[in-house]
């Protein structure tokens, strides 16, 4: 067990401090005034899929050069990511002159300039989010393979990379289902499993649920900075409102990873709209890019974010500033998307979905039924598991927007995945029933905490804007 | 939209949403304490449904660990089970557990008119089977029947 602990020490929270270092860069200046308790938890949820994304990106190239993960991608994993902590931490005392004024808030007073209302409305939020915490870890121990999906794909991804050892790309083989899914996940599993020396199931339920809280975690925070800490914490409540998002959190699935990089590129457009750092852009990019680099679907929401983001700087007169709006973005995605490529052409057999498509495509496009199928579908699904759709957009619709052009961009991203989504099924080759019966769920899940970020960080009927948030006790300034 | 009064009500109302977190907070405390919820009546089935699915991957990763031993370290064996001797359509739960179990060697299910073509060839028997007569029909010799429905065969006309 020490050894265990050890190992997830080394594989997982020591990249976290680069990260975290990398990100508080980043953000300086856009959360220069945001109490230190709060940027910290902000820049740790991003963290965590920072860190995680980025080195199993390594790690992927390094097989590509080493062939084999051993001892020496460990020296050479944790040599990079001292190297990364000592130069964020240096830039940040020597490149930017920013004065962070909420550095100077500590945790303590941050807890005094909160109201009686507030720290009411903490504690039943702290004691919810302890009971799903409770039901979490049972539903983990109770599953130490994971779901079907988790074993199926991509537990059983990470096993045939860790023992084939040199012969890694056996792990793409095509009697095996799903794999040209992409490998965040199983290479992030494996590099538990590289630290530790040998496989447990400890591992993949460990990122599993590292993933589901940092989803909660961020999604909170970033509305308690951005409209206020009732804002946040009722958002947070919708969210554990959710039991099938934990269900998912606890199964080691790619799902709520995915779910994870959409909130954060949202987040970040809400962070980018406030300061116009063009370094927030570009971390937006990479977070974009890492939904990819998580699942296919990831790669409809990238190109979903570029879309909209071309269609929000298309609104501005002058083209440097449409470009300057464009290209840190691009500069973010593209690494990123340049390893989806490699692996893509180099490793991953054509996909089921897009290999069925021919001229039946044509006659599927033009079934009338199909489409009242999906969207029957959709509303029964809606009202099982997504209960709280309804109340949130006619909040949204009664109360209006707040910020509309940050609104706009996140909503046109959520549109395009979900209609992007409704066309896959659309033109699926599988049987229609089936295809939506063991998916749709977990489709919509993806979109879930995204939408509660967006409907709570847009309306108007809520929160007051920050300044008025009486987290900031301006006494103690 | 609502009228501008009403909102600047809702928006100062600010112990009205206080309130709500906790009690949304604690009706979720309930829920997830008694595990019979408002929002999810089956939510307890689907907690037990999960377990018992995954129960039977813990289960197969044991019953395959013996026979792992004897497998070479990397290459494809044959996958056989009770589907083939029914003629029936392959169990996709039990291969892909097979599959799982016994990485990294790669495991190819075999269909019912095929030639058998691996070396060695996994069983894996819910129901009970004639063995003697199933190698005679497949050309197949047991290596080890673990006693547990897990048989391993070697393919007596493969050139390896």
């Amino acid at each position: 067990m020490l050894l265990i602990f050890t190992a997830v020490i080394e594989a997982y929270i020591l990249p976290l401090i680069p990260a975290y270092l990398v990100i508080r860069l980043c953000l300086r200046r856009s959360l220069a005034t945001v109490p230190l308790p709060l940027q910290s938890l902000i820049h740790a949820s991003l963290a965590v899929g920072l860190s995680f994304g980025l080195t199993s990106i390594g790690l992927f190239l390094w097989l590509n050069v080493a062939r084999q993960a051993g001892s020496a991608y460990i020296i050479v994993e944790l040599m990079s990511c001292s190297g990364i902590a000592a130069a964020s931490l240096w830039a940040g005392r020597h490149l930017n002159t920013v004065s962070n004024a909420g550095d100077r808030i500590s945790f303590r007073d941050a807890i005094h300039g909160l109201s009686r209302v507030q720290v009411l409305a903490l504690a039943g939020f702290g004691i919810g989010c302890l009971f799903v915490l409770v039901w979490l870890l049972y539903f983990v121990l109770q599953l130490p393979h994971g779901e079907w999906d988790a074993w199926a794909i991509w537990n059983m991804r990470a096993r045939y990379l860790y023992r084939a050892q040199e012969f890694w790309p056996v792990a793409f083989n095509t009697l095996m289902p799903h794999t040209d899914y992409p490998l965040l996940i199983p290479l992030t599993v494996m590099r538990g499993w590289v630290y530790l020396g040998t496989e447990t199931q400890i591992i993949p339920a460990f990122v599993s649920v590292a993933f589901a809280v940092a989803v909660l975690c961020l999604l909170v925070t970033a509305l308690v900075y951005l409209r206020g800490m009732l804002a946040g914490l009722a958002a947070g409540s919708v969210l554990i409102a959710t039991p099938f998002f934990f269900q998912q959190g606890a199964a080691q699935t790619a799902d709520v990873p995915l779910v994870f990089f959409i909130l954060a590129r949202l987040v970040l457009i809400m962070i980018y709209e406030r300061g116009r750092s063009r370094v927030v852009l570009a971390l937006a990019g990479i977070f974009a890019g890492l939904a990819g680099w998580t699942k296919n679907e990831g790669l409809l929401f990238m190109t979903a974010t570029s879309v909209a983001l071309v269609i929000t700087a298309s609104g501005d007169s002058d083209w440097k500033h449409r470009i300057s709006g464009i290209a840190p973005f691009l500069a973010g995605v593209l690494p990123v998307l340049l390893v989806i490529i490699t692996f893509k052409v180099l490793y991953a057999p054509p996909n089921d979905l897009i290999a069925g498509q021919g001229a039946q495509t044509i006659y599927r496009l033009l079934d009338v039924q199909r489409y009242t199928q999906i969207a029957s579908a959709l509303v029964e699904e809606t009202f099982r598991d997504y209960v709280w759709f309804p109340v949130l957009a006619a909040g949204l619709l009664a109360g209006g927007l707040y910020k509309p052009k940050a609104a706009c961009t996140m909503f046109t991203v959520l549109g395009i995945v979900f209609v992007g989504y409704y066309f896959i099924y659309v033109t699926t080759p599988l049987n229609l029933t089936y295809h939506l019966t063991s998916s749709l769920n977990r489709l919509l899940l993806h979109l879930w905490p995204g939408f509660i970020f967006a409907a709570f960080g847009s309306t108007k009927l809520i929160a007051p804007p920050v300044g008025e948030s009486r987290i900031e006790p301006a006494r103690t300034v | 939209m609502l009228p501008q009064k009403i909102r600047t009500r809702l928006v100062r109302s600010e112990s009205r949403v206080a309130l709500i977190i906790i009690a949304i907070s604690l009706t979720i405390a309930a829920i997830y304490t008694v595990n019979a919820s408002l929002l999810k009546p089956d939510l307890r089935i689907m907690v037990a449904d999960a377990v018992n699915k995954n129960n039977v991957v813990s289960n197969n990763v044991l019953r395959y660990e013996k026979l792992r031993e004897l497998l070479p370290a990397r290459g494809t064996v044959g996958y056989l089970d009770n589907s083939y001797i029914d003629k029936q359509g392959a169990d996709g739960g039990a291969y892909f557990q097979a599959q799982y179990a016994l990485a990294p060697v790669l495991v190819a299910g075999i269909g019912i008119d095929t030639k058998i073509t691996y070396p060695y060839v996994v069983g894996n028997f819910s129901q009970p089977v004639n063995l003697a007569d199933l190698s005679a029909q497949l050309h197949l010799e047991i290596v080890r029947d673990f006693g547990n429905g897990i048989v391993l065969f070697r393919n007596t006309e493969s050139p390896h």
